[in-house]
């Protein structure tokens, strides 16, 4: 019986300390080991560009980790103070950066970056990545919408959208949240900006699309309704747009189409059911947004998709060399302009921006930008919801007095910004 | 035989392999937690560390001692059950008083981090491309600083203003000062080495040595010590101003100067508030800094579901329909139930089995993938539901709008749960059935009671006796069942009005619950715990109360 105990303790000790010498093998923590999170899209975007970068810096490794678009913003909340985040996010959209920097979650990086970086890009896109001062990341693709037209259906640009016929126009918004972000050059037609400006061109934290030009707008939502708008069906509105109109069936009645550059490679190719796709110029334009009812100029945001730097945790650093190189890797002219050649995505930095301007739809982009940025407060999680559920029941006639539903949403909203903010 | 076996063995002790395996399973454990506690202790996380090592040695005493065999089976289960359920559970009920979310995600430590980073602000000057060197004559470290703008090269030692150095004294690297520059030829070069400094290497510095080097501030204007050129990556200096300064001993933030938005002011003191905020004067209402932190904050989150104007109308609303849903699914599952029982329990039907079988399987398909096939068959537009059954015309946006308005959302939400839960409800009620005795049924025929007499007076009373505490589980399962109402409708269609909750027309209180502490609109764990403990009260009292009932019923007997 005492071998056998004084054999038990020895191979327990053995394993244990084998236990002990793996553990000590294996580096605790890997601080060379650079971890980026990514949506699908981003990353596979920007996956051959972070691998050449890992090549040439042989000091670091890379790690690519792909997230949902839709849930990292929260899950990053939890994770980053919790020290299971990543040290960057890339295609990190612009206006979730406030609510960010609010929740613990970001530095700031202009602490990191020379003085003439600021001048690699164009107008908007770092001043987009600014919040309390700041630059909370780097530019990597900016984004803006435009009004597509059909060339054979409608042969020339639309001047006034009073020009735009029921049934004629295909925009995409959720059935019950809406997207104020596609509405907003409608808006602007008002002159209702979301919030008011500063002397510098920032926003504030004062909601700017109250009084009497927003009552307008939302008095016209409802005169327009779904009959305009159309039922928030965004399935259809690809074929409807592409296919030759038929008016007994009702269907391939759509000239206009408010969308962005994600929509292109769909448009061009033809999916699903659709007829085949059309080209750019002969067979679709891309336009400028035409003036409201009242004769003004409609505006749309500028989204900025970039990369952001995670706020380490305590006493556990964050790699902050590395990520700052790989940042202004992927801001360099080079990379940029690889990613508009092999992605269509529109360079922010500048010089490359010049090289891509040949390109016809970078260039319907391009002119057909009237823009402000996305406003990046950390309220406009909560705000987006708020403003586009009025919309919504406006447009759908839910609300008998447009105006006072209006006033009311202009109202919550403030209230919302004030306490997020206090 | 077995037993005389296990006799044996227990006489004997155990076989050799049996040691052998344990040992192996046991020196794995032992192997994995120690690399755990290893990383542990190197995270410097001691209290979380200490409590691995007690446990370890207390798993490993109880299965290397001879004896003591139900430890050994209960052992793994106890665990388990100490880190998935209790520690779960009493974390929610903590985080019920706390202000747990969004903003107050981490500790103070977190908070006065997320502070310190954003507490500089970048001013006008020339920014510098620097080495990091150290004096060969004093050991001192230095900048090696190039002037992005003019190539004027300085040494800047902390504290200190800048020295210029001549040309003679230094060279220049052969790369270009931007790393990514197009042109490599023509671009900016920065200083490598200087007479009399010896250049450092970065990547084989310690945290401690790189913390120096952070340290080091090279003063340009010697009437304001708060301006200064510093670097925070190792390769670029920037001029900077700091902002905010960090007194440890006091736990306050000062003012150094104006907020650029007329925020605060210089020599405003920024002292920890209640709610987990630095505020000026630690006061409530005023301005706070950007950084939360989680406090404890009592009964407050109860506070807020009892009197928040804005949440009073959704939670009203969700209510109602939480009990609406759970009472008519009960209600309808069981009475479909109890018919297809009653039917198929008479004798004389054929092809019982088949039928039985048949009525069986949806309660045998995961309820996840019919939830999701529902879906797709009361689709507005093109499902199976308005296309076939009802012939509306495919693809037509005036087709019944199933899950996409209120009340047909309620409705297809209950048809659905019915198909899922009726077999449920047969099974039982049929086995219920069987075990009434036949007797009882033929002495109600001759006493001249029609079949609906004998089934209301003699056997739904019977059944009710075995079933009622099934169909209070049942109320209870389905008062929190997440799963059907979030994969149908995910609690829409949302069209409440203009309130501050996103809450739609199909909320239960769990799913409303959830989109508290889970929803893109910000999340607050706080809250939704202290919903989840109502939660619990409210199905802990109905089901209590329930149970005394039933024990009426049992009397009749």
């Amino acid at each position: 019986m005492k071998t056998t105990t004084r054999k038990v303790v020895g191979m327990f000790t053995a394993l244990t300390v084998l236990g002990a010498g793996l553990s000590i093998a294996t580096p605790v923590s890997a601080s060379s080991e650079l971890v980026i999170w990514a949506d699908k899209g981003t990353l596979d975007t920007i996956k051959a560009r972070v691998g050449a970068w890992d090549t040439a810096n042989a000091e670091y490794t890379a790690k690519l980790v792909e997230k949902d678009f839709g849930t990292v913003r929260e899950i990053l909340k939890t994770a980053v103070p919790g020290g299971t985040g990543p040290d960057i996010l890339a295609g990190a959209a612009h206006d979730w950066i406030g609510n960010l920097a609010a929740a613990n979650v970001l530095t700031p990086i202009d602490q990191y970056l020379p003085a003439n970086f600021k001048d690699d890009f164009v107008p908007g896109a770092l001043q987009a990545m600014k919040y309390n001062g700041k630059y909370y990341g780097t530019p990597g693709w900016t984004e803006n919408i435009a009004l597509l037209r059909n060339v054979s259906k409608a042969p020339k640009p639309v001047k006034s959208v009073n020009d735009i016929k029921d049934g004629e126009l295909g925009i995409n918004y959720d059935a019950t949240n809406s997207d104020p972000y596609h509405m907003y050059p409608f808006q602007t037609m008002f002159d209702a900006p979301v919030f008011t400006s500063d002397k510098n061109g920032d926003w504030t934290n004062t909601v700017g699309m109250g009084g009497t030009k927003g009552a307008n707008f939302a008095k016209w939502l409802k005169l327009k309704g779904t009959k305009f708008f159309g039922p928030p069906s965004n399935a259809k509105i690809l074929c409807d747009f592409l296919n030759k109109a038929d008016a007994k069936k009702k269907t391939g009645l759509i000239k206009y189409w408010v969308t962005g550059a994600w929509n292109i490679n769909a448009i061009e190719a033809g999916a699903g059911g659709c007829k085949t796709g059309l080209q750019v110029g002969t067979g679709y334009a891309i336009d400028p947004f035409p003036t409201g009812p009242t004769g003004l100029k409609a505006k749309q945001f500028l989204g900025i998709r970039g990369y952001v730097m995670m706020a380490s945790k305590p006493g556990n650093a964050t790699n902050v060399p590395a990520a700052v190189d790989l940042m202004r890797w992927m801001s360099s002219e080079a990379v940029q302009f690889n990613l508009y050649d092999n992605y269509n995505k529109t360079p922010a930095n500048k010089a490359a921006l010049n090289r891509a301007k040949d390109n016809p739809v970078i260039a319907g982009f391009a002119n057909a930008a009237n823009t402000v940025p996305m406003p990046n407060s950390p309220a406009m999680a909560a705000a987006w919801t708020i403003w586009g559920k009025a919309q919504t029941r406006i447009i759908q006639g839910k609300e008998a007095k447009p105006d006072v539903a209006w006033a009311t949403m202009v109202k919550a909203l403030q209230k919302t910004i004030d306490t997020t903010s206090k | 035989m077995a037993i005389k076996k296990l006799k044996e063995w227990g006489e004997s002790g155990p076989s050799v392999s049996g040691t052998l395996w344990k040992l192996g399973v046991l020196g794995t454990v032992d192997a994995i937690a120690v690399t755990m506690i290893m990383v542990l202790l190197a995270q410097e996380l001691f209290t979380q560390a200490a409590l691995s090592i007690v446990v370890l040695l207390i798993v490993n005493w109880i299965y290397l001692r001879k004896g003591g065999l139900p430890a050994k089976y209960l052992t793994p289960g106890v665990l388990f059950l100490i880190v998935f359920q209790l520690y779960v559970l009493l974390f929610s009920g903590y985080t019920a008083f706390t202000n747990y979310g969004s903003a107050h995600n981490g500790d103070k430590t977190l908070a006065i981090q997320t502070i310190n980073n954003a507490a500089y602000r970048i001013v006008d000057g020339p920014d510098y491309t620097i080495k990091l060197v150290k004096d060969d004559a004093d050991g001192s470290r230095a900048f090696l600083m190039t002037n992005n703008i003019d190539g004027e090269v300085s040494i800047g030692k902390d504290g200190q203003l800048p020295v210029v150095i001549d040309p003679s004294q230094y060279t220049l690297s052969t790369e270009c000062a931007d790393k990514y520059a197009e042109d490599t030829v023509n671009c900016a070069k920065p200083a490598e080495t200087a007479v009399g400094y010896t250049t450092q290497d970065v990547s084989s510095f310690s945290e401690k040595e790189k913390a120096r080097y952070l340290a080091i501030r090279v003063i340009t204007d010697p009437t304001n010590p708060h301006v200064g050129l510093r670097t925070s990556e190792f390769t670029i200096a920037l001029p900077s101003e700091s902002t905010l300064e960090y007194s440890e001993s006091a736990d306050t933030f000062t003012a150094l100067v104006d907020d650029e938005y007329g925020n605060y002011f210089a020599g405003d003191v920024f002292k920890a508030a209640e709610d987990g905020f630095y505020r000026v004067d630690g006061v409530l209402d005023n301005v706070k800094l950007d950084g939360g932190w989680r406090v404890e904050v009592g009964l407050k989150n109860f506070e807020t579901i009892f009197t928040d104007v804005q949440l009073r109308e959704p939670l009203v609303k969700v209510i109602s329909w939480t009990f609406m849903f759970a009472i008519a699914t009960v209600l309808t599952t069981f009475i479909l139930g109890l018919f297809i029982a009653l039917t198929f329990n008479y004798d004389k039907l054929r092809g019982k089995k088949f039928y039985r079988l048949v009525m069986i399987l949806p309660y045998a398909f995961p309820g996840f993938l019919s939830a999701y096939v529902w879906v797709g068959l009361l689709n507005r537009e093109n499902g199976f539901i308005n296309t076939v059954i009802f012939g509306q015309t495919p693809g037509s946006e005036a087709n019944f709008p199933w899950l996409l308005e209120e009340g047909p959302a309620r409705m297809a939400v209950l048809l659905v749960n019915l198909w899922l839960g009726f077999p449920y409800m047969f099974l039982i009620t049929t086995g219920a059935l069987q075990s009434i005795p036949s007797e009882l049924n033929e002495a109600a025929e001759i006493d001249g009671a029609t079949g609906w007499q004998a089934f209301r007076l003699i056997k739904l009373p019977l059944l009710l006796i075995s079933i009622a505490p099934l169909l209070i589980a049942s109320f209870a399962f389905n008062f929190n069942n997440f799963t059907i109402i979030y994969l149908l409708t995910k609690g829409g269609p949302s069209d409440s009005g203009l309130t501050d909750y996103d809450v739609g027309g199909t909320d239960i209180l769990i799913t409303f619950v959830y989109k508290i502490a889970f929803s893109g609109t910000g999340q607050n764990f706080g809250l939704a715990s202290a919903f989840s403990i109502l939660i619990f009260i409210v199905v802990a009292t109905i089901s209590l109360i329930s149970f005394r009932r039933t024990k009426k019923l049992e009397e009749i007997v």
